[in-house]
């Protein structure tokens, strides 16, 4: 049985991933390019800060940068060089190679709007500017200055005002880049992950087709939808983000870390030390919310199974006066639900918060640790700012990871589930090599034929019958006597455990399936209606003219109740044609069969929903169509049967009497037992 | 949005969570308006020549107090809020609950479970978003933007301000315009989904009938169509989609440039310090969340205004059949005397009545029996008399009331009855048989299974009557089935037994050995039987023969036969057809 929705899956199984990845592999060059967009997108998403750290360093805070001069006309070529006081001042960090350590250097020193210059580095210690730029007061001490007025101040800062432009050209630039990096590997991934999921689905399909009769015992259908519909959808993410985001991911936190180490070591070891607590949080969350999630889809499941049940039999429960007993059923399943719910949220609404929590914690550890550096001038404000920003890019794949989780939890659990389905063994399957049915004659042999559906439960023993081409023969006895199932093994809906079953002289497990089947047509008990019209449901894609259509419905007497309909045989039928009493629906069924135009007509209790002169009349109708074909008809009612050329009477798996109607009463046994019964007011009366 | 205003009863039942959901929400928001301030003064502090670190250190400390309180004020936000509308949703699927159990079965032919399933579900779903989710966006962005943008402006630079918030507008406009295209694809997607789904689940309902006429090829070619268009669609979505995320941070990017390169400029010309233009950034970086949401809430507000709205049609769908206005049940219990009156009926989608001027009359505990063609309108009979649908004012009546005076309770109390589809339940036997009174004791439960003749198949489970029946037990045969239907309603003590057509699936020996097991109950019980056979019936005490909705004979056996009409036919013909070929007479008792 396939009932894995309890079952607690693994958030990643390195086995089902390949079987999934194996579903994009034809698009494995497709992938390729998403995975090089994505370092695209990366690089770009890492060079931001740093081009931020470059503006900062080289462009804005630069106003009291040492500077070293030369006389006008002399200053290296190159190099921005601005004149001043009978001077050109050119900064140190411009110069290709470093002065001697004897050159003179000159600050600019900026205060409350003021600016002036003086002779030396810049200070350590506070400063004031006096006598409007003349002076200069450190500590105690007085210094001499030369006041630099805002107009120069401008040519001074000219470079910086350019550079600004360039690294704000380039940032765009980077911008675009990763726009339509970012673009293209979204659209194409989701082509992948399409790709994909259209073929799992077109297997689920096929695989779940082709199971046989007894799979579809142990599998409700709904489940079964589940599998080809929602289950399959649940993978979509994991094709069209999960797969990619991983790897992205990845590359931030290696080129986020190599780009730290290679700023500054110190602040580097400081900000990653917060990565083992991470880690062993996001582990901890990850267990936690494997049981969360499996406990809310778990009660998400009962509820469905319940409403399912509720709503068809909706009509039960009124009539039975029952809504307040089924309310209190499912307040139930709805408190499972929501409770589990509210579990999950109290869980990740400790998680997420933490994240947020250390993050913050952390830019409070680079304010101090980074903070002293940029006092100390080991460091320069650039840098902290790039790594405050670099700590927010370290903590991104981090939280993505308890979505990519989530995410990756529900396509592992779908993945189970679908691999289980696509890998149950196909249990009846064709022959390697099929022979071809005979040409059409309508012989049907049993032979020693014993059958269980379930272990040692035998529900045909050892049966053996031959039923001649062109014969109407007929199946009696009561209720689980075994008359369904010998019609099911016929048409190799399960494969008896013993003895064989030849058509046309043909044992069928060495034919084909569908070829054995067009030979038969089984009516069945239970009878099933599409949605579509009258029309389709006759004809079910057999390329039919409307005159073989009424043809078949006149035949069985269908045709009296479809014409009074206001479209006739273009009217629509609703699911499981739920309009139409029960005896209209064999009626249908039963023009299907005929429609199929089969050597063997298969009738298991067809009529039993239909009234007496109805039945009669198909009855008749149907002798006409025997002669040609074999019929075989299953039925309780005796007057239907006892036409029929021979007739066995079935009890516990076994055939106990066989022959015609007269040698069957004749032999006064079961079948005269049954007839009496059915009759019994006739004998009264003679 | 008119839609949203069905919630407001919830919303009030739950307004203090929402209350300090928010409150929590907004303190979280103005921490994170106040790390800018403490990054800006940090940043002057160790540009200032002669700082030391230990100056430092009330800006780490008061990092270290921000992180707490966001960690605090998200941790309660989260819980207030999401928890708030988790009692919602259950409440809102509760009265959903309530809601079918009202409507009358002929909703439930018209509408199909699925769907009726992902309301309960998938809409719930959309709906809870939007009280979560939905609610926190809302007041967070709008909180966000304005405390931004007033900082921005006034605390900053204007025109620094003014230049870098230029791009934003783009992103909303760009993500209002896409937004509605991608409402109209998304939709398509969703739509095709669900036709897919039901042809799959059309497809493996019936594939014993796709076997059996050998059509697996041509559904799956038609199945994998409907694949096929799914995954157009998906790519029609996905073109405009995919272009949303990257485009508003593109945007974004835009105007982080325009704070960089001109933010940077003011720096440089000394408008600005370092700090003003760390905190600009800062500021700028708090909005990207609320701005990439304005996109997202508007989704959001779309779907769950659509889910509602679907929700609304079932909450304001009128129960077709109530009690009607003053319907008190009678003083002493019904006794179960049977009349119709010129009964005429016509099903709401149809043209032709079901049942023509039909009239009966019975007295308590008498047996009726309708016999005739298929369709020709026993059932529906049946259904009138228990108000699945509503007869005509004045045509049917239960000890001389009108079934229309009477409460639905009382009526259907009074009757015990076996639908024709033998509805069963995934829950044990013994559930099952007791589903009319769970309080039933054993004794009774296994005197309805023998009644019903199925006792001694179901001790042949290994659990017996605690057996499971359904996805998680065992699949009974039809038969079977059929018998614990007719054990559930004989365990039901009520003065009417109604049983529509439930021998079809039994044989006449057992069929004979309920009937006769049946008649010592009959004798005080109003007894209404559908058959198809003679046999079932001929003890009833009014039979009536129904053709094309009419009573066409009426009277017992005896006197039917000798009418000599459709009935004698009938019953000739089910006896001794056989005359011209066999001869029975002979072997008489
Ligand atoms: N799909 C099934 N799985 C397991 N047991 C089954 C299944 N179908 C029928 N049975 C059992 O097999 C026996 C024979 O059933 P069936 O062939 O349907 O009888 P009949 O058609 O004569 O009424 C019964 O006991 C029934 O409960
Ligand atoms: N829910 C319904 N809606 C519309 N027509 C219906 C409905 N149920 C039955 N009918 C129609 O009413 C007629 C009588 O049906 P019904 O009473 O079920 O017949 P019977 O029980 O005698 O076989 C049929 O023509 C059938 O198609
Ligand atoms: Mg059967
Ligand atoms: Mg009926």
């Amino acid at each position: 049985m396939i009932r894995e929705e309890e079952a607690l899956g693994k958030a990643y199984d390195a086995r089902l991933m390949r079987r999934l990845l194996g579903y994009a592999r034809p698009q494995f060059w497709w992938i390729l390019l998403a995975l090089g967009l994505t370092v695209i997108v990366t690089a770009s998403t890492i060079a931001q800060p740093y081009l931020v750290k470059i503006a900062i360093d080289n462009d804005i805070n630069t106003v009291s940068l040492p500077m070293v001069t030369y006389p006008i006309g002399q200053a290296p070529a190159g190099v921005p060089a601005v004149p001043f006081d009978g001077r050109l001042f050119v900064r140190v960090k411009a110069l290709p190679t470093p002065p001697a350590s004897t050159t003179p250097v000159y600050t600019i020193l900026a205060q409350g709007g003021q600016t002036a210059m003086i002779q030396g580095p810049m200070p350590h210690q506070a400063f004031t500017i006096k006598n409007g730029g003349h002076a200069v007061q450190i500590g105690t001490r007085l210094l001499p200055a030369v006041p630099v007025p805002v107009a120069v101040m401008s040519r001074f800062r000219q470079q910086d005002v350019r550079g600004l432009e360039l690294i704000g050209i380039l940032f765009l630039g980077a911008l675009l880049l990763a726009f339509l990096a970012n673009y293209l590997q979204a659209y194409i991934l989701q082509w992948v992950a399409q790709s994909a999921i259209f073929s799992i689905r077109k297997d689920v399909i096929t695989k779940i087709e082709g199971m046989p009769a007894a799979f579809f015992d142990k599998n409700p259908t709904g489940r079964l939808v589940t599998r080809a519909t929602n289950d399959v959808e649940a993978l979509e993410e994991m094709y069209s983000s999960v797969m990619v985001n991983m790897i992205r991911d990845g590359l931030l936190l290696v080129g986020v870390v190599v780009i730290m180490f290679q700023m500054n070591t110190y602040l580097a070891f400081v900000s990653i030390a917060v990565l083992p607590v991470v880690f062993i949080a996001a582990n901890i969350y990850r267990n936690k919310a494997r049981m969360a999630y499996r406990n809310v889809r778990l009660a998400l499941a009962r509820i469905n199974a319940f409403l399912a049940e509720n709503i068809s039999g909706m009509r039960v429960v009124q009539t039975f006066q029952r809504q307040s007993a089924q309310e209190e059923k499912f307040r139930s399943a709805n408190g499972a639900y929501r409770d589990a719910g509210i579990r999950e949220i109290r869980l990740f609404a400790i998680f997420r918060p933490f994240m947020d929590f250390l993050y913050t914690g952390m830019v409070a550890v680079l304010v101090w640790f980074g903070g002293g550096s940029i006092l100390d001038s080991a460091l320069t404000f650039g840098v902290v700012y790039a790594f405050i920003q670099y700590i927010q890019l370290l903590f991104q794949p981090i939280n993505d990871v308890t979505q990519n989780y989530s995410i990756l939890q529900s396509a592992m659990a779908a993945s189970e589930r679908l691999f289980v389905l696509l890998d149950h063994p196909a249990e009846l399957t064709d022959p390697p090599a099929p022979r071809a049915l005979p040409a059409a004659e309508g012989r049907v042999a049993f032979d020693h034929v014993s059958f269980a559906y379930t272990a040692d439960n035998w529900v045909l023993r050892d049966v053996s019958f031959e039923i001649e081409p062109g014969q109407t023969v007929a199946f009696v006895g009561a209720t689980g006597a075994g008359k369904t199932s010998i019609m099911s093994l016929l048409a190799r809906f399960y494969d008896a455990q013993q003895g064989r079953i030849l058509v046309d002289g043909v044992d069928i497990r060495d034919v084909k399936q569908a070829e054995l089947r067009r030979r038969i047509a089984v009516v069945h008990q239970e009878v099933f209606i599409f949605a579509g019209t009258i029309r389709q449901n006759i004809a079910l894609n057999q390329p039919l003219s409307d005159q073989e259509i009424v043809r078949a419905a006149q035949l069985v007497g269908a045709d009296r109740f479809i014409t009074r309909l206001p479209h006739g045989y273009d009217e629509p039928v609703q699911e499981r044609g739920s309009t139409f009493s029960t005896g209209q629906r064999q009626l249908l069924s039963l023009a299907r069969a005929v429609a199929a135009d089969p050597a063997i007509l298969v009738l298991d209790e067809a009529t039993s929903n239909i009234d007496t002169e109805s039945e009669q009349q198909i009855q008749m109708a149907l002798e006409n169509l025997a002669g040609t074909r074999t019929m075989i008809v299953v039925a309780h009612r005796l007057s239907t049967i006892q036409g029929a050329d021979r007739i066995f009477v079935m009890a516990q798996g076994q055939i106990r009497e066989s022959g015609s109607h007269q040698e069957l009463l004749a032999q006064g046994g079961l079948y005269y037992d049954l007839y009496r019964l059915q009759y019994k007011e006739d004998f009264k009366l003679t | 949005m008119r839609h949203f205003r069905a919630l407001i009863p919830y919303f009030r039942r739950h307004r203090w969570f929402y209350v300090f959901g928010v409150g929590a929400l907004l303190g979280a928001d103005i921490a994170q308006l106040i790390l800018p301030q403490v990054l800006e003064r940090f940043v002057n502090t160790v540009q200032r020549a002669g700082a030391v670190q230990s100056d430092l250190l009330p800006y780490a400390l008061a990092l270290l107090a921000l992180g707490i309180i966001i960690f605090a004020t998200r941790f309660l936000w989260r819980n207030f809020v999401q928890g708030a509308a988790r009692l919602i949703d259950y409440e809102l699927r509760r009265d959903l609950f309530h809601q079918f159990t009202l409507l009358s079965p002929n909703y439930f032919n018209h509408h199909k479970t699925g769907d009726l399933m992902a309301h309960a579900t998938n809409d719930l779903q959309a709906v809870r978003m939007a009280l979560s989710m939905g609610v926190v966006m809302i007041a967070d962005t709008a909180f966000l933007i304005t405390s931004t943008l007033i900082i921005m402006f006034s605390t900053i630079s204007p025109s620094l301000a003014t230049f870098a918030l230029l791009p934003l507008p783009l992103a909303a406009v760009v993500t209002g315009l896409l937004g509605r295209q991608i409402h109209l694809r998304f939709r398509a997607v969703q739509d095709q989904f669900s036709t897919l789904s039901e042809h799959v689940q059309e497809n493996f309902s019936g594939i014993r009938v796709v076997k059996s006429f050998v059509q697996e090829q041509p559904e799956l070619e038609r199945l994998m169509g409907h694949s096929r268009e799914y995954f157009d669609r998906n790519m029609r979505l996905v073109r405009i989609w995919a272009l949303i995320q990257p485009l508003v941070q593109f945007i974004q990017g835009l105007a982080f440039v325009v704070a960089l390169v001109y933010g940077g400029i003011l720096v440089v010309r000394g408008t600005i310090t370092l700090g003003a233009f760390v905190a600009f950034t800062s500021y700028l970086g708090l909005l990207n969340w609320p701005m990439q949401s304005i996109g997202q809430l508007v989704n959001l507000i779309q779907r769950s205004g659509a889910s509602l709205q679907r929700l609304d049609a079932i909450f304001s769908e009128r129960p077709e059949i109530t009690d009607r206005p003053g319907a008190v049940a009678p003083a002493k219990p019904l006794e179960g005397a049977l009349q119709v009156r010129h009964l005429t009926f016509t099903y709401p989608d149809s043209t032709r009545p079901a049942t023509s001027d039909v009239s009966i009359d019975l007295p308590a505990g008498r047996t009726l029996a309708l016999i005739g063609r298929t369709g020709a309108g026993k059932s529906t009979i049946i259904s009138l008399l228990l108000r699945v649908f509503d007869p005509p004012p004045g045509t049917i009546f239960l000890d001389g009331i009108d079934i229309l005076d009477l409460p639905l309770a009382t009526l259907r109390e009074t009757v015990a009855y076996v639908p024709p589809d033998n509805f069963l339940f995934s829950e044990t036997i013994a559930q099952n048989i007791a589903f009319a009174d769970s309080e039933l004791g054993r004794d009774v439960i296994e005197e309805a299974a023998a009644r019903a003749a199925v006792k001694g198949e179901i001790l042949q489970f290994p659990d017996g009557f605690e057996t499971l029946l359904g996805e998680r037990g065992v699949t009974l045969s039809g038969g079977q089935k059929q018998r614990v239907s007719l054990a559930r309603a004989l365990a039901k003590t009520a003065p009417i037994l109604i049983l529509d057509d439930s021998f079809s699936a039994v044989d006449t020996y057992t069929e004979e050995l309920i009937l006769g097991g049946l008649l010592d109950l009959r004798q005080n019980r109003t007894t209404i039987l559908v058959a198809h056979r003679v046999s079932t019936i001929k003890h009833a005490d009014l039979i009536l023969v129904l053709e094309d909705g009419r009573v066409i004979e009426s009277g017992n056996h005896q006197s039917l036969l000798a009418e000599r009409g459709f009935y004698s036919r009938l019953h000739q013909r089910q006896l001794l057809e056989d005359r011209l070929g066999g001869s029975p007479e002979g072997r008489g008792a």
